[in-house]
């Protein structure tokens, strides 16, 4: 602080460090380390002296502050940049088979925000978690730096040679190189891979997924003729039932899934028609939360189930009365009903799926399954694994290469013998030294996607160009593809001829593919749409599912299914994904044993079930799950509507070779057998006397039925039936006090302080909570966006996540049967009459004249009334310092967005950061006022089910005054006279179809 | 005691005219005997057992002190505090400090101003504790915040920035009523200090102690002109204390009641707060005073009368809190508010239900005993009493600051909450810092206002020889 005082006297006014950090030489007083040189050399003015004198006590009295901070300038500058302003660069997040277009946000030559491509058709603007959380590993500190040759660090050239030296080895002795692959969608990769199997003749490439979707493949093939993964397009579909399909939850292309689903769940006079989704699973996933209907089975009548409907939709009788009913649904939808299956299930139960969609009329050009609309690799894989694992263990193979595949967490215990005793030599080139690496001769890193080139085609043929925004950061090292280049050049000479690296391939590759698309136009949009595509052939054979293999029945079932965050942990040691609840548990930090209130009985665990406080006590009690593959132990936590047959436990935890956050982070369910349903026998749980803290955002009370708490939640979290809204009975949303008149459509409830006139912008947000999945994107876009830290478990143990907007889940229904949940996106309201804004003893909260509740951070002494008096308790306070000081990560800050020390409050600005920059934007271009959709938040910007709308309520034509207007909004607590900005739309359930 | 006076006495005994009044002073002691007696305390020799006793406290202060340290410089993450709930611990006993407070200054002022003699033998220790109550109470509320190095941007005072504090908030009416608190107590206490420092100055023999004596004593002589004026500013001093009594609870009760939470936001609070505030510092004075008595031996003077009066006071100020316990209930359920009834219930039945029976059965049960006259005049049971309600009080604010955060509007945000380590040792720190400066006050200022006292004993007033027409209730 003396420094500023100081600087500020002598050169000219400045706005920040990083402002002064990118100063023009002129102001040559200003060079790192000479602030004290600028001190002395100057005559000490009066005022220069008052500064040190009070500078040097305040430092004597506060010597245990804030962190010493250095200020260093840039000395080169960069390209085309202006410092201060961001870039944005157009590339695609490609992971698994699933492509979404996104915009990169760079400061200063740092890429700072992962945004969706608003052009992109498939995701058109939205983002998952993954994918903005895949920044945060792009800075992690635990990445591998240097390429390592049985543990030691060698240069990149060296671990190259070691691998072409191997497979110059194996070709001598006759065997094989095999390179394990993860599922992908570049089709550059493939020709790459292609060609390098050319160059090296013993080298065969194999898929090596850690969650397998082969049955899908299979029931496809089989019903449809096609081997792989058709997509669906539920925006065309008005009744779905969904048969353990997550699609809105841990399926790869949720997000996808959510933007096409969610419009048609809220209904609005002219739009869409509201949608029906039955759900019926074993567990409870996000998409059951979001179920009209939702049916609790038993993974064994599962089958039956689709059996029934099928059956049903053919015009036979159902015995099963939830099956006819759903299937009466379908029946009446016609071309817009569609079954989906979880791409777990038996081929059996996804062909019965598929052959319900061929009877229903729903496959076909231009229907909801259009076969052109398949996953990119996405067909059968097990054939060829099996086929490479044979090979192994017969000793035919020399080398393996693992290029972003890491089987010896997630692979089979076949698999992982054999790799361990039959490969000689096993090389890994990844993002981290995980533990596949440790079990390698050889390991080199890989560049993250931000810091390489790629290509990515999308189900729907739209393709896209990754290109790197920063030089990669481990030794310079590039990516993966590279290293392959590398490889097969020392190997054959002749591989790829004069290309020599990757970027210059896919440069290739775009030119040959595309050869009228400009490059520079294909870098700035991020993608080339497909030219128009051919139809696929499919021949339906509707008796298929009879020729299929089911599943195996058992009492006792254990469901593994992809984590909602972590999937299948890949990302394992990013803190954003770690700490990201799960929409329907709100478990961070640990994968769990969920089971039935019943189940819990049976166990002897709970007393008795229907006594919520016995049911609490079972929560955190561990069990030891034995299968014939292994065993593992796991926290229960007791879920309400699930079936009591079944034990669900998530896939991706349990990592040991993640990194420092990943590490020891619940149990690896892999180790228990393939994902999927897993019968257990008798006696495969055991019951232990030890204890497992569970880090729960949400308190294990929701599950309890106390006094009032139905009258609190109805009121708090409002949903109403589509046909009240079809008859314009908005009833659920009325409030019950006495009012004042009306500000537009809401009461005002009496007031004795007259009111402050807003005469320019009043910003404002509306939340659909009928749109809203619970996907849990607008959170990691919250934290990304505002340096929110990432607290750890401990902390969320003790109740102190960070995170500025939550998902507050009300199961609605008994604690049996919940017939489904209520989200609730939750964030600081601006309330007009902020209880947090007069108790405030320094003024640290105040009021904007546009509508914000503003928090002055360096005001903040801490008291912490604000957080007592906040009803929505969306303040967040800095208990301790959160700030993860492992370098690079601070690269990760927007630095638009002040940090925060221990001590002190913060939450959501409605990102006051964006609307200074939109005002700022419009005043440039000679605006007094921000235009609709220029002023964007965070939440917002992600939404994939567009339940967010922000706005300017003062200009009555924009989106958010206009939703302000929806007949089925509220306002939370509005009784006690807050006034919020935020408006919220009750949940609607449809009880028409 | 003049021959007249001694003559009178006599002569009303012979009389067998019995005095009405007990007597206040035991032993019928001369008023040289009584000066002798208690600057004795000072002068005698400081012993093992009195060092052995403060190095306990003074112990406990220092691992409170460290704890504090420890808070300061790492967080307030290594408390128990969570979302929901800002305050735990600290504020309980904040306002529990303060609150023990209030007896000294009901005892000093609105006792003296109503000519209660009996307060005599009681204010000196009460009004030091009500000093040492209020900096274990500045204590708690200056390292509860989360930057408490900047606590003094919660003043109002010209700045560079241009920033004035927020008149709005009842934090910031705290720092004014605790400030003033503080300021008029200490200056109470003092003033009625000097002639009885000035006799310390005349008795004591060591130079350094008739020094620091005479120091203190600011030259006082004793002239009626001396008394004349500080008799005067006594009386203001007392007048200015009065309200204080009233307010200073009251503006700690606002904290709560201009919130918007349900169980926080209630009219009931400030008379509530004030009642529990002297049931509280009066069971404190009680718990000291049998101590004390017994150690310093000063049954002469401390009777049994004077305890009975306060465990009359404490009977009616329990029941006072007991009244607003049960009236709580009854206004939310007429509130009709599903809020307001949910969280009494919640009180009552909830995860806290422990605290609040614990605060119930000290509160309001235990001092029914003092109905009878036998159990106001049993010392051993008034101080176990007198414990239970000290326990009861703190776990009155424990239960209104908990309890009601842990559950409040929205269920998705309800939480939990417990202590660490760190807030325990923090308030036995505190316990450390109060009995600390108590045991050196005992020891190093007239523990009974000599000056005083004398003027309640038998004959002090000739004018009111029989029994005086004021009153000693």
């Amino acid at each position: 602080m003396s420094d500023r005082s100081l600087h500020a006297s002598t050169t000219t006014p400045w706005k920040s460090i990083d402002g002064l950090a990118q100063a023009p030489s002129e102001t040559s007083e200003f060079t790192p380390g000479t602030t004290s040189n600028a001190i002395t050399d100057s005559t000490v003015s009066r005022r220069g002296f008052m500064a040190l004198v009070s500078a040097s006590m305040a430092l004597t009295a506060a010597a245990c502050r804030r962190p010493e901070q250095k200020l260093v300038p840039s000395v080169k500058s960069l390209q085309n940049a202006t410092p201060g302003l961001p870039m944005y660069y157009a590339s695609v997040y490609a992971h698994r088979n699933v492509a979404y277009g996104t915009v990169i946000k760079a400061r200063e030559g740092r890429p700072i925000k992962v945004k969706g491509n608003e052009q992109h058709p498939v995701n058109c603007g939205t983002a998952n978690a993954e994918m903005q959380a895949s920044l945060l590993s792009l800075y992690d500190p635990d990445r591998i730096r240097r390429a390592k040759i049985e543990g030691q660090q060698v240069s990149y050239d060296a671990a190259v040679t070691r691998i072409s030296s191997s497979i110059t080895e194996a070709q001598g002795a006759g065997k094989k190189v095999l390179v394990f692959i993860d599922e992908h969608c570049s089709p550059s990769y493939t020709q790459l891979l292609n060609e390098f199997v050319a160059a090296v003749p013993n080298a065969s490439v194999v898929f090596l997924p850690a969650i397998s979707r082969d049955n899908t493949a299979i029931a496809t093939s089989a019903v449809l003729g096609v081997n792989g993964e058709v997509v669906p397009d539920l925006a065309k579909a008005s009744v779905i039932l969904s048969v353990e399909a997550d699609f809105l939850g841990s399926d790869p292309l949720s997000l996808y899934h959510t933007s096409r689903f969610a419009p048609r769940r809220s209904p609005s006079k002219g739009g869409p028609a509201m949608s029906h989704l039955t759900v019926v699973e074993s567990t409870y996933s996000t998409t059951g939360m979001n179920a009209d209907v939702r049916v609790r089975t038993s993974p064994s009548e599962i089958e039956s189930f689709l059996n029934d409907v099928h059956t049903a939709v053919k015009g036979g009788s159902a015995s099963n009365k939830n099956a006819a009913s759903a299937a009466a649904r379908l029946k009446k939808a016609g071309t817009a009903g569609v079954v989906l299956a979880g791409a777990h299930l038996s081929p059996k139960a996804q062909a019965l799926a598929l052959a319900i969609n061929a009877q229903l009329g729903c496959i076909g050009t231009g229907s909801i399954l259009d076969p052109k609309n398949m996953l990119p690799n996405s067909g059968e894989k097990g054939t060829a694994l099996k086929a490479a694992l044979a090979d192994i263990e017969a000793g035919n193979v020399h080398v393996a290469l693992f290029m972003d595949v890491n089987p010896e967490y997630s692979a089979s215990r076949a698999i992982k013998t054999a790799l361990i005793n039959k490969v000689k030599v096993r090389a890994a080139i990844n993002l981290y030294d995980d533990e596949t690496a440790a079990q390698s001769a050889v390991s080199i890193p890989a560049a993250h996607w931000l810091e390489s080139w790629g290509t990515a085609v999308a189900f729907d043929g739209t393709f896209s160009v990754q290109q790197p925004i920063i030089a990669p950061m481990c030794d310079g090292i590039p990516s993966m593809q590279d290293t392959l280049i590398a490889v097969g050049k020392k190997v054959n000479a002749a591989f790829l001829g004069e290309t020599a690296t990757y970027a210059d391939y896919v440069k290739n590759m775009v030119a040959t593919v595309f050869p009228t698309a400009n490059w520079n136009q294909t870098m700035q949009d991020g993608f080339i749409a497909p030219a128009s595509r051919t139809d696929l052939v499919i021949g339906v054979d509707l008796d298929a599912p009879n020729k299929l293999p089911g599943a195996a029945t058992s009492d006792l079932y254990l469901l593994t299914v992809p984590a909602s965050a972590l999937y299948d942990g890949k990302y394992a040691n990013n803190g954003w994904l770690q700490e990201l609840p799960d929409p329907v548990t709100k478990v961070t930090w640990d994968n769990v044993a969920l089971i039935s209130p019943k189940k819990a009985e049976e166990l002897g665990l709970a007393a008795d079930r229907n006594e919520p406080s016995s049911l609490v006590k079972a929560n955190e009690r561990v069990i030891s799950i034995t299968t014939p593959n292994g065993s593992i132990e796991l926290p229960v936590l007791v879920q309400p509507g699930l079936a009591d047959n079944v034990i669900v436990t998530q896939l991706g935890y349990g990592r040991t070779g993640a990194g420092t956050v990943g590490n020891n982070v619940g149990a690896n369910a892999f180790t228990l057998g393939t994902p999927g349903y897993i019968a257990l026998r008798s006696g495969s749980i055991t019951v232990t006397e030890e204890r497992h803290k569970i880090a729960t955002t949400q308190s294990h009370h929701s599950l309890s039925e106390r006094p009032g708490d139905e009258e609190n939640t109805r009121n708090v979290a409002r949903s109403m039936k589509l046909s009240d809204v079809m008859k314009g009975n908005f009833e659920a949303v009325e409030n019950e006090y006495i009012s004042e008149g009306k500000d537009g459509r809401y009461n005002k409830p009496l007031s004795i302080v007259s009111e402050y006139e807003y005469k320019g912008h009043r910003w404002g947000m509306v939340i659909d909570m009928s749109a809203c999945t619970g996907c849990s994107s607008c959170i990691v876009a919250c934290q990304s966006e505002n340096n929110i830290p990432v607290v750890g478990k401990d902390q969320v143990v003790l109740g102190r996540e960070m995170h500025w907007i939550r998902l507050d889940r009300y199961y609605t229904g008994s604690v049996d049967e919940p017939t489904g949940a209520i989200l609730e996106p939750m964030l600081c309201q601006h309330c007009e009459n902020a209880p947090c804004e007069n108790v405030c003893p320094v003024a640290a909260t105040t009021h904007s004249p546009e509508g914000l509740n503003e928090m002055t951070y360096n005001r903040c002494v801490g008291t912490r009334y604000c957080l007592n008096n906040c009803p929505y308790k969306v303040r967040r306070f800095n208990f301790l310092n959160y700030k993860d000081e492992r370098q690079p990560l601070d690269l990760v800050f927007n630095p638009e967005v002040s940090g925060r020390q221990r001590g002190i409050m913060e939450k959501c600005t409605f990102c006051v950061q964006r609307l200074h920059e939109a005002k700022w934007h419009a005043r440039d271009n000679g605006r007094s006022r921000v235009l609709d959709g220029e002023a964007v938040t965070a939440c917002q910007e992600a939404c994939p089910a567009s339940a967010i709308i922000f706005g300017d309520m003062n200009d009555s034509k924009s989106r958010v005054a206009v939703a302000r207007q929806n007949e089925r909004g509220f306002h939370v607590l509005a009784e006690i006279n807050t006034r919020p900005s935020v408006t919220y739309l009750a949940k609607v359930v449809n009880d028409v179809a | 005691m003049t021959v007249v006076q001694e003559h009178e006495r006599l002569q009303a005994t012979a009389l067998g005219e019995e005095p009405i009044r007990e007597e206040l002073v035991l032993g019928n002691p001369s008023m040289r005997d009584v000066t002798a007696r208690i600057a004795s305390i000072v002068e005698s020799k400081i012993t093992t057992k009195y060092l052995a006793t403060l190095a306990i406290t003074g112990a406990m202060a220092a691992w409170g002190l460290f704890a504090l340290y420890y808070t300061i410089t790492t967080g307030i993450g290594v408390w128990g505090l969570n979302n929901p709930i800002g305050w735990g611990w600290d504020i309980t006993n904040f306002v529990f400090w303060i609150g023990i407070g209030h007896a000294g200054t009901l005892i000093s002022a609105i006792l003296f101003l109503f000519r209660q003699k009996w307060r005599t033998a009681i204010n000196r220790s009460a009004e030091a504790m009500t000093i040492f109550a209020v900096v274990c109470a500045l204590t708690m509320v200056l390292s509860h915040t989360g930057r408490p190095w900047l606590f003094y941007w919660l003043l109002p005072y010209p700045n560079q920035m241009n920033m004035w504090v927020n008149f709005r908030s009842p934090l910031m009416w705290d720092v004014f009523a605790v400030n003033t608190y503080f300021t008029v107590s200490a200056l109470f206490w003092f003033v009625g200090l000097i002639p009885d420092l000035a006799t310390l100055r005349n008795y004591v023999k060591s130079e350094v102690a008739k020094k620091v004596y005479g120091v203190l004593s600011l030259g006082w002589t004793g002239s009626t002109r001396a008394w004349h004026h500080y008799e005067i500013a006594y009386m203001i001093l007392a007048g200015i204390s009065t309200p204080l009594v009233l307010s200073v609870h009251s503006v700690v009760s606002f904290d709560f009641t201009v919130g918007v939470l349900p169980g926080w936001h209630t009219t009931i609070f400030p008379p509530y707060f004030v009642a529990g505030a002297i049931f509280s510092g009066f069971a404190m004075v009680l718990t000291l005073l049998v101590i004390t008595r017994e150690v310093l031996d000063l049954k002469q003077f401390i009777t049994l009368k004077h305890f009975e009066n306060m465990n009359k006071i404490m009977l009616a100020t329990g029941m006072m809190v007991g009244y607003a316990y049960i009236l709580e209930f009854f206004i939310a359920w007429y509130s009709g508010s599903d809020w307001e009834r949910w969280i009494f219930v919640n009180r009552a039945f909830g995860d806290y239900a422990w605290a609040y029976w614990t605060m119930f059965t000290c509160n309001v049960v235990s001092p029914q005993v003092f109905w009878f006259k036998k159990a106001r005049r049993n010392i051993p049971l008034m101080f176990v009493i007198s414990i239970f309600v000290n326990i009861g009080m703190w776990f009155e604010r424990f239960t209104i600051i908990a309890t009601t955060l842990h559950h409040d509007f929205l269920p998705a945000s309800w939480g939990y909450y417990s202590p660490t380590w760190v807030e325990i040792s923090i308030f036995i720190g505190t316990f450390g810092i109060f009995l600390s400066l108590f045991l050196l006050f005992a020891k190093f200022v007239p523990v009974i206002a000599i000056a005083e006292i004398k003027s309640i004993m038998p004959g002090a007033q000739p004018s009111h020889h029989h029994h005086d027409g004021h009153g000693s209730h």
